[in-house]
């Protein structure tokens, strides 16, 4: 469960569509409950902040 | 002297000799046996000396195993202790997983999980959005 919890996670984040789409199809096939679709997306939002502030940061610093 | 004085002296002497033997005959007997017991009396005080010693000496290994057990007792009581602790706070922690789990499930039946999920969201997307904003703007500044 938490393996494929994270296995999800990073594949939404890595994902170029629509991540809300992704997890609303995965919801509606009966895969996940509406609240481990949410929990899910707010994770891999967070990670691509995390990921976004450090490209921002390292260009900063090469200013 | 008579005939009768004679018969009773030669009996006498008879009885004297005979009296004198059985003495020397006993005396030479008891101290035989006072010989053997002597020696068994030495003998068996031998092998007590030495059954004292092998006493003495299993005595020691007693001792020593009873301190050993005695440690291990204290060692097995402190585990036990440590054992009960560990029960209890399993229990309270069971107890506030519990509760936590109560709690998550009544915020999660309020439906207020998937409201501030998406609030959260929006509130990454705007600063995904800020942040895209400055990038281009170090963009524009390096350009420059």
């Amino acid at each position: 469960m938490t393996h494929s919890y994270f296995t999800l996670v990073n594949a939404v984040a890595s994902a170029e569509e629509d991540k809300h789409s992704v997890l609303e199809a995965i919801v509606n096939n009966g895969d996940l409950t509406e609240e481990e679709a949410a929990s899910i997306e707010l994770h891999a939002a967070l990670l691509g902040l995390e990921a976004k502030v450090d490209k921002l940061v390292t260009k900063t610093n090469s200013l | 002297m008579t005939a009768g004085a004679i018969f009773g002296a030669i009996t006498g002497l008879i009885a004297l000799i005979l009296s004198a033997s059985i003495s020397v005959w006993l005396k030479l007997l008891m101290t035989r046996s006072f010989n053997a017991i002597d020696e068994r009396l030495r003998v068996l005080s031998q092998e007590n000396n030495k059954n004292f010693d092998s006493l003495s000496k299993k005595m020691e290994g007693a001792d020593q195993c009873i301190r050993t057990l005695e440690q291990e007792i204290v060692r097995v009581e402190a585990l036990t202790q440590s054992v009960v602790e560990v029960k209890d706070k399993i229990v309270t922690l069971e107890g506030i997983r519990s509760d936590l789990l109560e709690r998550l499930n009544e915020y999660i039946r309020r439906g207020d999980f998937i409201r501030d999920t998406q609030t959260l969201l929006n509130q990454i997307e705007i600063i995904y959005k800020k942040i895209d904003y400055v990038d281009a703007k170090i963009d524009k500044l390096r350009d420059k």
